[in-house]
């Protein structure tokens, strides 16, 4: 059943996508503080 | 008789006009669902960068998406207009997937994206957000129903032949649907959309973080672009290999073509991973194999075996002379109904009625077909074997590159380095015509590896085409080219421009290049803060 | 569950549906675009004209691909024969409608006015060949396309571009377009106000005038001098569909014949000037919505009236009678004509609502001031 696998698929590399974003701005929060040391 | 001309010209009339719908189809497949998630994330996190992100490259969709609708339109039509056969003779079943496309899926995306463009003002945050998934949703259902159509013709299921009306007629309407050969076809051409999309927005964010400008706006594009696009390129790949196991099992003739299998071998087959192919002698000079692959892609075992090309023609040819007595058994039946002996026969060959209609290429009467032109109808029943076999490999091949470009991109999103990786932001931008080069070729992979016929198995392309003049369709195929050639260069001029421009083209004040910018409320960054050393 | 005749029937309409459906939905905003040049002066003005459709156009057009999508599942001969037969014509159509997407969408994004004049244009033509090759598609019907089937039902037309370009045709062609463009100047008068507002009022009214002379005329044009077809034999309403089993002659004032049988059917030609009237009373009363309404109500009528003229035929044949198409040999079979019977009766009404919806929210007169406000959200 690849139509359901996809309906499954899709959502998942949505919430995969929107959950790295959300990271990203957490490691933009920390890396703001460790700016120095960073580069 | 319809002459090979005409069938050529029109041929490559359809193909033109089909590959270039493609190259704005599946932008906009991934692109609608890169909105979605940075339209959601700007709904979670509120942060105002994520809606300038989601109209920035809304704008670049836009563009893109005027163009598939412009050629779209074509699409609907060219069935009629140049293959009238092909309509009158499968129009039963494959109309109705494309009345249902656009019932379903045409206006549920083209309603919506109005309101996506200009609904920001006039609806909530959720409300706009739920419009741009409906987007995303039609454009894919509409995906979803043309390849269920184009699924149909390539593994023709839940249908039968009537000689009263003179065509395929419907009779399992859910076997068209769930037609497995539909199914990893859909799978693969969205996620093969997905891809592109994730490529585009990470090669053109990569850009402007060699640049050095809009660093908070490209860095935030560049996390989802890495990890929708890690997603895609993976699914694309199973789905590839899903769609080469089903083409194994119901066209034989297209994975034996691709393969250069010449020659049945004892299982499992190995796999030719660059050959040296003689199209003359019907062989491989040489071939560089890894052994087993191939009995494991086509057929999921170690002991079943792959038909050789040699062997499938020997078959054909056993189901061209079957199907001479279906056609001179139906041509009886038209002309009197009541003829027992002939219902007897038809029912009896009925199966390879497609295999006779090839010899009508040849000759109007296929009773009379001589030794030669079965011969020749044998020779042709097998797609040629240099353009797939290669074509085949351009897609497999930047299919796995652009795996490993996501696989990189992901981990340094991650790490959060990209930004200081030059090789990394490098290869992304100059990989952004590969996911067009690979649909491009998958196409012609499907399309000329189901040749000579438009419904495998059961109509050859011969005999699909409109009885126009050739000159007619000289005629619309330069205007086509034409047409196509001078909105394409428009379509490009505009997209390298707003590219160029970035999302200070928004005219928020906030962006690379605006020097009235105020400092906005988003919580990111100041976006006027120098070019970070990288 | 429903019979085969009944379902021939259902689809006749169907397409009916959706050929009104079209002219009411797409037909507003080819109107808008036919009027652009005129109604729209200077470029603010002309944004103006272009916003108040800028967010449907594209939702609209959909009403002409499934259109498109509908009869090729549910008269797959007639999808074949006449796109294949017009080949010309339908090139024209499609490429005058390229210019429609990319119109909308590039215009405005580059500040250039030869750039935009250019679109403007683009955008005209776009909105006129359609409606006006429909018209004369619509003539040709009526006199017969030449056209012929071989034994393995393979059609071959005949006739050349050229000779679609008749005199009766190109009247109906006048008729077409002058309605569309009626109908668009009323949309012009719900979403604009000033000068843009005055000008559509004179156009609705010219164009409802039009209108009503031509569609009278042609009227008075297929009552005396046009052959229809009568259906003489063969072809039972309930049986597998075969183009070739049947009789047919041509016949002075055989179109009327439908009126005469099934006189309650003059309703349909009535709704047609009717509709027509009122939009010119309401047009010029300044009730744009009803002006609208009633526009829409007369393309129901006129569109109705060809077809119920013409019932069963669909495409006749001049050249060859017996291979003319109707509603009960050009049809797919049961099986399919039912599934998409359910499938058009779920989904329309779905399409209906959120289009309405759409509509709604981006409901309100487009003003000079709000095109330049939002110089680059906007069209
Ligand atoms: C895998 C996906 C796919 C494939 C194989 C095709 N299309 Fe397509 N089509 C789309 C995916 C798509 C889309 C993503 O939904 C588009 C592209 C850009 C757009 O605006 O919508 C679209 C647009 C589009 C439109 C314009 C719709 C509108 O106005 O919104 C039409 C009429 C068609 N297509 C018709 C066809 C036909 C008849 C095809 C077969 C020969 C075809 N397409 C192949
Ligand atoms: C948009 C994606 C598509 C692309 C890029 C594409 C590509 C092509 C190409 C390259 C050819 C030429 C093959 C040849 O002449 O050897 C072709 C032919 C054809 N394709 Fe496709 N195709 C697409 C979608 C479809 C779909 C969805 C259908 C039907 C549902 C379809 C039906 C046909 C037909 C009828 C022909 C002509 C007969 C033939 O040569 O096979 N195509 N297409
Ligand atoms: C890397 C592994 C890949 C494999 C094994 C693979 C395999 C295949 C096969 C076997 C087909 C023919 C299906 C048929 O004839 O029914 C196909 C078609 C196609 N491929 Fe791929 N592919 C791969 C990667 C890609 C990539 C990276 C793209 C684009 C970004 C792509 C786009 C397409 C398209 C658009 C088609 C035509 C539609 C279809 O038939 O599904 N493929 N692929």
């Amino acid at each position: 059943m690849w139509y359901f696998a996809w309906i499954l698929g899709v959502a998942m590399a949505v919430l995969l996508a929107i959950v790295n974003a959300v990271y990203g701005e957490n490691n933009e929060l920390t890396d703001e503080s460790h700016n120095e040391e960073r580069r | 008789m319809i002459s090979n001309e005409l069938v050529d010209i029109s041929r490559l009339q359809f193909a033109v006009v089909a590959l270039f719908h493609f190259l704005f189809v599946p932008l906009t497949l991934g692109m609608t669902f890169i909105l979605v998630i940075m339209e959601s994330t700007y709904v979670v996190t509120g942060k105002q960068i994520y809606k300038d992100m989601t109209q920035f490259w809304g704008k670049l969709f836009g563009i893109n998406f005027a163009l598939g609708v412009t050629t779209g339109i074509t699409m609907e039509f060219q069935f009629g207009t140049n293959w009238a056969y092909y309509s009158h003779y499968v129009g039963d079943v494959f109309g109705a997937p494309l009345a249902i496309e656009g019932l379903m899926a045409f206006f549920l995306e083209s309603t919506f994206i109005g309101l996506f463009f200009f609904g920001w003002d006039k609806l909530s945050k959720v409300k706009h957000l739920m419009v741009t998934m409906l987007v995303a949703l039609g454009s894919n259902l509409s995906a979803l129903w043309i390849l269920i159509g184009n699924g149909w013709m390539n593994n023709p299921v839940g249908s039968d032949f009537s000689w009263v009306t003179m065509r395929m007629e419907m009779t399992d309407f859910w076997a068209v649907v769930f037609n497995p050969q539909a199914q990893d076809k859909f799978v693969h051409a969205v996620s093969a959309g997905y891809l592109t999309a994730s490529v585009f927005v990470l090669g053109i964010s990569s850009w402007y973080l060699l640049k050095g400008r809009d660093i908070e706006f490209a860095k935030r594009s560049f996390r989802i672009a890495a990890a929708f696009g890690l997603a895609s390129a993976l699914s694309v790949i199973v789905l590839g290999d899903e769609s080469g196991y089903t083409v194994g099992e119901n066209q034989e003739t297209k994975l034996a073509a691709i393969e250069a299998m010449w020659h049945t071998e004892p299982a499992p087959a190995s796999f030719n991973l660059i050959a040296g192919i003689n199209e003359a002698k019907q062989k491989n000079d040489w071939a560089v194999e890894i052994p087993y692959v191939m009995g494991i892609i086509g057929t999921r075992t170690l002991t079943k075996q792959i038909p050789g090309i040699a062997e499938i023609k020997e078959r054909n040819r056993q189901h061209i002379l079957d199907g001479i007595h279906a056609v001179v058994a139906m041509e009886a039946l038209r002309k009197n109904p009541a003829d027992v002996q002939a219902k007897t026969e038809f029912d009896q060959y009925k199966k390879y009625l497609g295999f006779g209609l090839l010899l009508k290429k040849y000759t109007e009467d296929v009773s009379k077909a001589t030794p030669a032109m079965i011969q020749q109808a044998v020779n042709e029943s097998v797609p040629r074997v240099t353009p797939l076999f290669w074509t085949f490999r351009i897609m497999v091949g930047l299919g796995f590159a652009m795996l490993a470009l996501m696989s990189v991109a992901l981990y340094a999103s991650v790490r959060n380095t990209f930004m200081r990786q030059r090789w990394l932001l490098r290869w992304a931008l100059w990989f952004i015509p590969a996911p067009w080069i690979s649909a491009e070729t998958g196409w012609f992979v499907s399309e000329y590896g189901r040749q000579p016929w438009t419904i495998y198995g059961v109509l050859p392309t011969h005999l699909s085409a409109s009885s126009l003049t050739t000159a007619s369709v000289y005629g619309s195929l330069i205007g086509f080219v034409l047409l196509y050639t001078g909105l394409f260069i428009v379509e490009m001029y505009l997209m390298v421009k707003f590219a160029r421009q970035g999302p200070s083209s928004l005219h928020t004040g906030r962006y690379h290049g605006e020097n009235h910018g105020q400092p906005h409320g988003g919580g990111a960054a100041p976006m006027h803060a120098p070019a970070k050393q990288l | 569950m429903l019979d085969y005749e009944m379902l021939k029937v259902i689809w006749w309409l169907f397409v009916g549906v959706l050929l009104v459906g079209f002219a009411i939905m797409d037909g507003h905003d080819m109107g808008v675009g036919t009027l652009l040049p005129f109604v729209g002066k200077g470029d603010d003005e002309r944004r103006v004209v272009i916003n108040t459709v800028g967010p449907h156009w594209d939702g609209n057009q959909v009403w002409f691909i499934t259109g498109g999508g509908a009869i090729f599942a549910a008269w797959p001969l007639v999808y074949a024969t006449a796109f294949s037969g017009f080949y010309w014509a339908m090139a024209a159509v499609l490429w005058s409608m390229f210019f429609r997407p990319v119109g909308f969408d590039y215009r405005s994004k580059i500040d250039n006015s030869a750039w935009r004049s250019a679109w403007d244009w683009g955008l005209f033509v776009g909105a006129t060949v359609p409606p006006l090759i429909f018209g004369v598609a619509f003539g040709n019907l009526l006199q017969g396309v030449p056209f012929y089937f071989d034994n393995d039902l393979r059609s071959f037309y005949t006739g050349s571009f050229w000779a679609l370009l008749n005199p009766f045709a190109l009247l109906t062609g006048l008729v077409s377009t002058s309605m569309i463009v009626m109908h668009g100047a009323n949309f012009l008068l719900i979403r604009t106000e000033g000068d843009v507002y005055k000008r559509s009022q004179n156009a609705s009214i010219l164009f409802g005038l039009l209108t009503l002379a031509t569609f009278a005329a042609a009227g008075l044009w297929v009552a005396f001098s046009i052959k229809g077809f009568v259906l003489t034999g063969g072809d039972l309403p309930n049986a597998l569909p075969n183009p070739m089993g049947k009789t047919v002659v041509a016949q002075a004032g055989a179109w009327l014949h439908n009126y005469s049988v099934y006189p309650l059917t003059m309703i349909v030609p009535a709704l047609g000037f009717a509709g027509v009237l009122l939009s010119i009373v309401f047009a010029k009363a300044n009730k744009p919505v009803m002006a609208f309404v009633s526009s829409a109500v007369s393309m129901l009528g006129i569109i109705g009236t060809a077809g119920v003229s013409m019932f069963p035929f669909i495409m006749p044949s001049s050249t060859d009678p017996r291979s003319s198409l109707t509603v009960w040999d050009s049809v797919s079979s049961h099986m399919t004509l039912e599934l998409m019977f359910f499938a058009t009766l779920i989904l329309l009404p779905l399409v209906v609502f959120y289009t309405s919806w759409a509509y709604r929210v981006m409901s309100g007169k487009i003003t000079l001031d709000f095109v330049e406000r939002n110089d680059h959200s906007t069209y």
